[in-house]
């Protein structure tokens, strides 16, 4: 306590010695007055006793000195010429200091910004109250790695399950919704939600209210929960939104809250409207659609939950005989069910950005080094003086710490800009990627990386120059201290290639596999497609012979239109749009109970879609607009489909039905045979494809419109949105795009990763080959005697040269024997990244080990110019 | 640079009786200085030099405390007063002080 209360009022005196100095001036005069005052009553004459009181006091200034002695703070003190020490020290070197500045600077701000993302996508809690108590349930079948969406019959059975407090669904709606009406017709981002999944998820709305159980059922008007962003651009921000009524999809709906700023659903940050679902009691068990989430009632574990649903499964299975046969339910931590997707991505760059910041810190480290050997004999002669080991320790951290803290500072900025680049880039299958920001917990992380990389980066030289300098003043750089600290640094660089080699490695991987990913045809070879989605609304399009009648429609007047050289609607486009898979049953086939039927992609298409999409026709014939409902109904299958289960191209003229197996299921007569397209992504599944004229089958009500043109694609909007309005003028358009843009879309995440760890195996090759050249530079630095010598005794030029440069590769080499074993065994954590290419494609690992040696003999080759270029007389004359 | 004839402090003895002084009442560093050589009667003469460093060091201690005030003749003095650490510190470092001494007239006494 009073050691405390000690420390206390010295640092005060400390922090005000001005003032103190001042006090004490004062007070000495006052005691040298008192005194004379005393001698003058004791009858000397004032004079004399000024020079008596004066000379019994002693030397003043002695005093004074003696004084501030007792009130100083040497820890302080010390930091603070340290500080200054090292901002001299920095500034004298600027080559030194600017290359670990920067070094520190790419290492801390590619490492902050990585761990922004990393930190808003897995380690944030979800933006909704008790986070941890959330829970998606999914439906789990049988052979599946992910669960999928709950149907009614499974809403309507949670409600027996007691470990929920409350539970919700939402279904995110394909297009969003139609909004007509005052301020023009929009698209706009939507999804339906139960008024559970409001409660559940627990986010007060900043105005109205909830909607009540009983408003997702039965009659009443439909009701809207509309988001802050949609409240302020389209309802003016007005307290009088509520109770206002907005068409969507041609049906009025009353808004009835409106949600605080930042509120989105799991994982659908961009919706603006919430239609409130009302759902008729289920009459079978399918459809599985509704993205469903529960929040655990107040002390019940997410196990306990687990085992009532369980135990639920069964008696669901028993009230559904028309349930599939395997099947669980799932119930996942939300936000694990958010972020797994994304994780092993996030974590392998963040291992390989770690990576870098190694490099970095060892480059410092080696440079540090380099002058703690350098400064060998300074630092002998002040421990010879007496000077304390912890001081010389304390004063070499205080120079790695500036060198860190400068470097992080510059990395912060790096980063904010790297975060602004990345969320610009918005990678797909990155969940949350709106939520990521330099925020404070991205603070704390880069000031911890940045203290810590300055502490280890400099205890190895502060170590070296502290303890190893016993021998009194060593001359020069002889004695074995330089020689170890110079294995170290050469141990050091070999780590560095060994690490950049395992980077590039992995970048590499990635770059091959994003290669062989685009050199994956999507089967659709036209160019310039433009490719736009529209759903019209089912109110007033509920027979299928008026959904057939304007899709008809629509593709007549596009197909007018000048430019136009072909053009068709359709369900799904390539490479990645696919809506929905249906089982089937091949002519001749024997379903077996115990087996499921095969399944194909399902696609409702135009008469002109193979020829608009540029997709051979190899057996057969396309539809034409006479297939319709009136005439026999007929299909066209893949090539994978027709390989497989009608032994190639006899396909035609054979059927096939669609749906689950049954005898009096229609039969599809198939009239073609077309080749292969992708739907679920060039690195999906192949299921096959059967292809239905959207005449004979026209339930679907949210179609692509595909046009293909001779000249640019978007020079066709104006034109195709004057035909839709010419045929319905509330239906807008919604996705505008081309189909190279799909394409490219499809293969985004890929792109983020390879451009990522391209950018990372970048500076880590940057890094090493500046570790290489320092420590070549140096050793030439440091024998520049030796070389003058040898060339003085006629050593030839070139041999230096080559002597040097050999000194570097064999450096390169070990390192780079070592970083192969090392991506030997860790390559195989990017198998899942990887498309078409083995983790140990030998074509990577040999470009890599061959190239990394090239950038390490570039590096020796400057400073081994240097000394081949060593002028004797003068090294000689110069010691 | 006191007078030679009078008697000079033993190291580490000033502490103690700047404590001491302050015991009954504060007091700046000249009434210290007085207080000393009256109650020795001119024996002990405190060395001013060290008189100054040794009553930072006290309160840099939290030994002592210190305040400006005004003198009876209305000057400004800085005060010193002994704190709560202080007292148990003058009072152990007076113990020790007595043991030392015994043991040194027991020593001087052996054989007289």
């Amino acid at each position: 306590m009073r050691v405390l209360r000690s420390a206390v009022v010295r640092l005060g005196m400390w922090r005000h010695r001005r003032r103190l100095e001042d006090g004490l001036d004062e007070e000495v005069r006052f005691h040298l007055e008192e005194h004379a005052a005393k001698l003058e009553r004791q009858g000397m004459p004032p004079a004399a006793a000024r020079r008596a009181a004066r000379l019994a006091f002693g030397a003043i200034d002695g005093a004074k000195e003696a004084v501030r002695d007792e009130v100083r703070l040497p820890i302080v003190e010390d930091f603070v010429r340290d500080l200054r020490f090292a901002v001299r020290t920095l500034v004298a070197a600027p080559a030194f200091s600017v290359t670990a500045i920067l070094s520190l600077a790419l290492g801390i701000g590619a490492n902050t910004a990585l761990f922004s993302v990393v930190h808003a996508v897995l380690l944030r809690p979800l933006p909704y109250p008790e986070p941890d108590r959330l829970l998606a349930v999914q439906i789990l079948d049988e052979g599946d790695e992910r669960g999928g969406g709950l149907s009614v019959a499974d809403l309507e059975a949670l409600s027996e399950v007691r470990s929920f407090a409350t539970f919700g669904a939402s279904f995110s709606l394909p297009g969003g919704v139609a909004l007509t009406g005052d301020g023009g017709a929009e698209q706009v981002v939507a999804s339906v939600v139960t008024p559970g999944m409001l409660a559940a998820l627990g986010v007060e709305p900043a105005r109205g209210r909830w909607p009540a159980a009983a408003e997702g059922r039965g009659e009443g008007p439909e009701l809207v929960v509309v988001s802050d962003g949609f409240w302020r651009r389209r309802l003016g921000a007005s307290p009088r939104a509520l109770g206002r009524s907005l068409t969507l999809d041609g049906e009025p709906h009353e808004v009835i809250a409106v949600m605080p700023p930042g509120f989105h659903l799991p994982g659908k940050p961009r919706d603006e409207l919430w239609p409130v679902l009302r759902l008729e009691p289920a009459e079978v068990r399918a459809p599985f659609w509704l993205t469903t989430v529960a929040r655990l009632a107040p002390r019940v574990s997410a196990a306990r939950a687990g085992e009532e649903l369980t135990a639920l499964a069964s008696a669901v299975k028993r009230r559904w005989p028309d349930s599939p046969p395997h099947w669980s339910y799932l119930a996942l931590d939300l936000r694990e069910r958010l972020v797994s997707d994304g994780r092993p991505a996030l974590l392998v760059l963040f291992a390989a950005v770690c990576l870098v910041l190694v490099l970095a810190g060892v480059n410092v480290t080696n440079l540090l080094l380099a002058r703690a050997t350098a400064r060998g004999a300074e630092l002998g002669m002040r421990v010879a003086l007496g000077a304390g080991r912890d001081r010389l320790l304390r004063q070499a951290l205080t120079e790695s710490l500036l060198i860190a803290v400068v470097g992080g500072g510059l990395g912060l900025l790096l980063a904010q800009g790297g975060v602004a680049a990345l969320a610009a880039l918005r990678p797909a299958g990155l969940p949350r990627i709106d939520e990521i920001a330099v925020d404070r917990g991205v603070l704390v992380f880069a000031a911890a990386v940045t203290l810590g990389t300055g502490l280890l980066c400099g205890l190895a030289p502060a170590l070296h120059g502290a303890f190893h300098q016993t021998s009194a003043v060593p001359r020069g750089e002889r004695g074995g201290e330089a020689r170890r600290a110079g294995r170290l640094r050469a141990a050091l660089v070999v780590l560095e290639v060994a690490v950049a080699l395992t980077v590039l490695i992995g970048a590499g991987l990635v770059l091959r596999s994003l290669q062989r990913l685009q050199a994956v045809p999507s089967g659709a070879g036209a160019d310039d497609v433009l490719v736009v989605s529209l759903s019209i609304p089912e109110a007033r399009y509920q027979e299928e012979a008026q959904v057939g009648a304007f899709f008809a429609a629509l593709e007549e007047r596009v197909g007018a239109l000048a430019g136009v050289e072909a053009a068709a609607v359709t369900m799904a486009v390539p490479p990645d749009r696919l809506v929905m898979t249906n089982p089937f049953t091949p002519q001749g086939a024997v379903p077996r109970p115990d087996e499921p039927p095969p399944v194909a992609e399902e696609l409702l298409i135009g008469p002109g879609y193979f020829d608009a999409l540029g997709v051979p026709l190899l057996a057969g014939r396309a539809f034409t607009a006479a297939d319709d409902a009136g005439a026999p109904l007929v299909a066209i299958v893949d090539e994978h489909l027709a390989e497989r289960h009608f032994g190639g191209r006899d396909a035609v003229g054979r059927w096939l039905q669609t749906g689950a197996p049954h005898p009096d299921s229609p039969r599809l007569t198939i009239v073609g045979v077309a080749a292969d397209v992708r739907y679920q992504g060039l690195d999906g599944p192949r299921e096959g494809t059967i292809y239905v004229p959207f005449r004979q089958s026209a339930w679907w009500r949210t179609m692509y419109l595909v046009a293909r043109t001779s000249g640019e694609p978007q020079a066709l909007v104006p034109g195709v949105r004057g035909a839709v309005r010419a045929l319905d003028p509330e239906v807008p358009l919604q996705e505008i795009t081309t189909l190279d843009g799909l394409v490219e879309e499809s293969t985004g995440s890929a792109r983020f990763r390879a451009l990522l760890l391209g950018a990372f195996a970048g500076l880590s090759l940057l890094l090493a080959a500046a570790g290489v050249y320092g420590l070549i530079a140096y050793e030439v630095q440091r024998r520049r005697r030796e070389h003058g010598v040898r060339l003085a005794l006629g050593a030839q030029r070139r041999h230096l040269l080559a002597r040097v440069v050999a000194d570097g590769l064999r450096l390169s080499a070990v390192g780079v024997a070592i970083g192969l074993a090392g991506s030997l065994l860790l390559t195989r954590l990017l198998d899942r990244m990887l498309f078409g290419v083995s983790p140990l494609d030998p074509v990577t690992f040999a470009s890599t080990a061959l190239f990394l040696p090239l950038v390490g003999l570039l590096a020796a080759l400057l400073p081994a110019r240097r000394a081949a270029a060593t002028d004797p007389l003068i090294v000689l004359r110069d010691g | 640079m006191g007078d030679r004839g009078r008697g000079e402090l033993l190291p580490g003895t000033l502490d103690l009786l700047v404590l001491k002084a302050l015991q009954l009442e504060p007091m700046h560093g000249w009434g210290i200085t007085e207080r000393i050589e009256q109650w020795s009667n001119r024996v002990l003469q405190v060395n001013q030099g060290s008189l100054y460093p040794a009553l930072y060091r006290l309160e840099a201690q939290a030994l002592i405390e210190a305040e400006w005030r005004t003198t009876e003749n209305n000057r400004r003095a800085r005060y010193f007063r002994l704190t709560a650490a202080g007292r148990r510190r003058l009072e152990h470092e007076r113990r020790r002080w007595e043991e030392l001494a015994g043991a040194i007239q027991r020593v001087l006494a052996v054989g007289g």
